[in-house]
């Protein structure tokens, strides 16, 4: 912590910069300029259950607040992302950081931008620096924005269907404090052209000093992207799509220490990627289809500073048991596939059916299917699904569970409405004193009312041994005690630029997923009020 | 155990004042004096399902523009998806673009277009593989809806979704949209 305080300190000067350049934004902006920004306040009182600190008081208060402003004058844009954080039991955990401040410039197709930036090399085999908007962390008892960002350089240049980019920047991970000294610099480029009608090849190639007498990691690679949709129409097949990806990747140099871990030769680094996907608007009398497939390869593809993030094949879903059961990507060593098709009679009855699957390390597997089935009527809606899986990866692995849920939206007036979820699961753990089966339930009801609020009521419960706070099972029976998690949710529209969200009761603790990428949740027990602005 | 919490910071306050004292993005009918987001979307271009790069200023001139953010796996993004898809077939002819903005990222950018066709979903769709597009137009939450007239001004923007929504916005692009066929 002392030499967190200290690198906090070094920076004051630093920080000075940007805020005086916000203010000169704010004070100084030219007519024509556009000044856009956004706020995100949240503010807490309770506590995590199963906070393993002894002198955590149960009306422990925290404030978070992450505030980003940008400034748009024709080719030039300026801004800066400023987040605080308090926390009542200890002062030492706050902090007040400039996370972000960038620099762009843009004329005819060429953007040269300095300062933190985000980036993506082909599908993210190689390279993802990224955010998602709107996601708070928690870790370590604090909390911050999820960023993935560089800090550095890049130029992007753009001229008909060539286009090219050339980065070079220190890399953050999402689990480290804003605060933290990057590590490590990681230089790429890459380049891709459309060589045909449907047809785009790329190159790409990454390079990742750790600077600290580690090894220096090469990664090139290639991609390309077909749409088969001119050849389609030669066969009088107009209104079907076709299209497929393919990535490539060698990783070299990295890190034997890895490679022994994981029980892979630090020589056979490498990722393939395959996507392809195929729409046919009409295959039947008032039937729709869709379906993508995709394989993915990954050996020793865990690439060091966690600046790659390859695509993981797995499905990501809505429904909250499942969303929280999700299989967590090895990189390191794993190999799968994905498929999934959608049917559509009438626009009023859809079936999704999906099947994943994963081999990771030590012949652990990852096996899911899962089915949903919708029927609509204007807003009137109503689904059931059903999902059976295994993952060999969680601690401890589960086997042998089934889901099973339903989903209702029942409009009584035009600006009226009420939802209702009822999901039940049932699985089994693999401890290693013997299978353990558990349940978790799931309730949640709304009631929302169109541009003004919502309110909703969930209830959970759940006696699953792999819970963060599952506790000990009764010596008699082996049976591990149920725990209950209830609480409320209202969500309002103050105007076209505010929206509060507040929450009272228990949340369970454990994995999330937003947008493709999952993270960890601690369980919460108190009150909890957020303020998301845009203006 | 309990304490008195911590004070709140200074500057969390001043951009709480910030926040409440910035005029609101439009009224209800027409906007007062606020500045274009043109610039923003001068320097924003997307791939299209076909991987064809689109300008987003490119959207503006012809008429009123919806720009909603949503993912395949955000359940009240596809709750609005139906609501959408009537505005775009009852308003295109008279100058409305409704544009979906798909923020699946590349774990799920192979079911979008899928998705789109099995459901009948026909207004373009834009790729935002890395979020750029989320993150220069502040929509930190899915779904975000962002109205903007022909100009790019900002008449309406809101998080989240609760069902008969956007049969409200209609009455704020009427002024916008161009007159009825048989007027």
């Amino acid at each position: 912590m002392s030499r967190l305080r200290a690198s906090h300190r070094s920076r004051t000067a630093a920080r000075a910069a940007p805020a005086g350049l916000g203010i000169a934004l704010l004070v100084a902006a030219p007519a024509t300029a556009q000044i856009t920004g956004s706020n995100l306040l949240q503010a807490r009182v309770g506590v995590d259950p199963y906070d393993p600190r002894l002198d955590v008081p149960d009306n422990r208060y925290t404030l978070f607040d992450q505030f980003h402003l940008d400034y748009d004058h024709a080719s030039l844009q300026l801004g800066f992302r400023f987040e605080h954080y308090d926390a009542s039991e200890d002062g030492s955990l706050g902090y007040s950081e400039f996370v972000q401040r960038y620099a762009v410039w843009r004329d005819r197709g060429l953007s040269v931008r300095v300062g933190n930036f985000h980036a993506l090399l082909g599908r993210g085999l190689l390279l993802r620096a990224f955010e998602l908007p709107g996601v708070v962390r928690e870790e370590q008892f604090r909390q911050y924005g999820y960023l993935r960002d560089m800090d550095g350089a890049s130029v992007e240049f753009r001229h008909g269907t060539f286009e090219a980019v050339v980065l070079s920047g220190k890399p953050r991970r999402a689990d480290e404090p804003p605060e933290t000294e990057r590590s490590g610099l990681a230089s790429g480029a890459q380049a891709s052209m459309r060589v045909v009608p449907g047809l785009e090849l790329g190159a790409e190639y990454l390079r990742f000093d750790a600077q600290n007498g580690g090894p220096t990691t090469e990664v090139p690679g290639g991609f390309a992207q077909i749409a088969f949709e001119p050849w389609l129409a030669k066969m009088g097949l107009e209104s079907v799509t076709l299209g497929a990806y393919v990535e490539y990747a060698e990783a070299m140099g990295l890190d034997p220490a890895t490679s022994i871990a994981t029980g892979v030769d630090p020589d056979e680094g490498r990722g393939t990627y395959v996507a392809t996907d195929l729409s046919i608007p009409l295959i039947g009398p008032h039937l729709h289809a869709g379906a993508s497939w995709e394989y993915k390869d990954y050996r020793n593809l865990l690439l060091p500073g966690g600046i790659n993030e390859p695509p993981t094949l797995v499905r990501e879903h809505t429904y909250a048991l499942l969303n929280r059961s999700t299989h967590v990507l090895e990189p390191a060593q794993e190999e799968g596939s994905q498929f999934e098709t959608r049917f559509d009679w009438r626009r009023r009855v859809d079936l999704t059916l999906n099947w994943s699957r994963a081999e990771n390390a030590d012949t652990r597997r990852f096996r899911e299917f899962f089915a949903e089935l919708a029927a609509h009527r204007g807003a009137l809606g109503l689904s059931l699904f059903y999902d059976e899986s295994e993952d060999g990866s969680t601690i401890p692995p589960v086997f042998d569970r089934r889901t099973l849920g339903t989903h209702a939206l029942l409009p009584f007036h035009p600006e009226h409405s009420v939802e209702l979820e009822v999901e039940r699961m049932e699985g089994t753990r693999d401890l290693s004193t013997g299978d353990i089966d558990f349940t978790d339930e799931y309730a949640s009801l709304t009631y929302a009312w169109a541009s003004h609020l919502s309110l909703t009521a969930a209830y959970t419960r759940t006696d699953d041994p792999g819970d963060p706070g599952a506790g000990e099972p009764d010596p008699a029976t082996g049976v591990y005690p149920r725990h209950d998690f209830a609480s409320l949710g209202l969500s309002v529209r103050v105007s076209s630029q505010h929206e509060v969200l507040a929450f009272w009761g228990q949340r369970r603790g454990g994995i999330a997923c937003t947008a493709g990428t999952c993270y960890l949740v601690p369980a919460f027990d108190g009150v909890s009020v957020q303020l998301s602005s845009r203006f | 155990m309990r304490h008195p919490p911590a004070k709140p910071c200074g500057l969390v306050a001043a951009a709480l004042i910030l926040l409440f004292v910035t005029p609101p993005a439009a009224s209800e009918t027409e906007p007062k004096g606020k500045s274009s987001l043109a610039d923003v979307l001068a320097s924003l271009s997307l791939p299209d399902l076909d991987g064809k790069k689109v300008e987003l200023d490119t959207l503006l001139g012809s008429g009123p523009v919806i720009l909603d953010f949503w993912a395949t796996w955000c359940k009240p993004c596809l709750m609005a998806m139906p609501e959408l898809q009537e505005l775009h077939v009852d308003l295109a002819a008279r100058g409305l673009r409704v544009v979906g903005i798909n923020e699946d990222g590349p774990r799920n950018a192979p079911k979008v277009r899928p998705f789109l066709t099995a459901n009948g979903y026909t207004f373009p769709v834009l790729l935002d593989l890395n979020r750029e597009a989320q993150q220069r137009l502040h929509a930190n939450a899915l779904p975000t809806t962002i109205v903007l007239d022909k100009n790019g001004v900002v008449l309406h923007s809101s998080f989240g979704y609760r069902p008969g929504e956007f049969e409200k916005l209609r009455a704020l692009l009427e002024p916008h949209l161009a007159p009825k066929p048989n007027e």
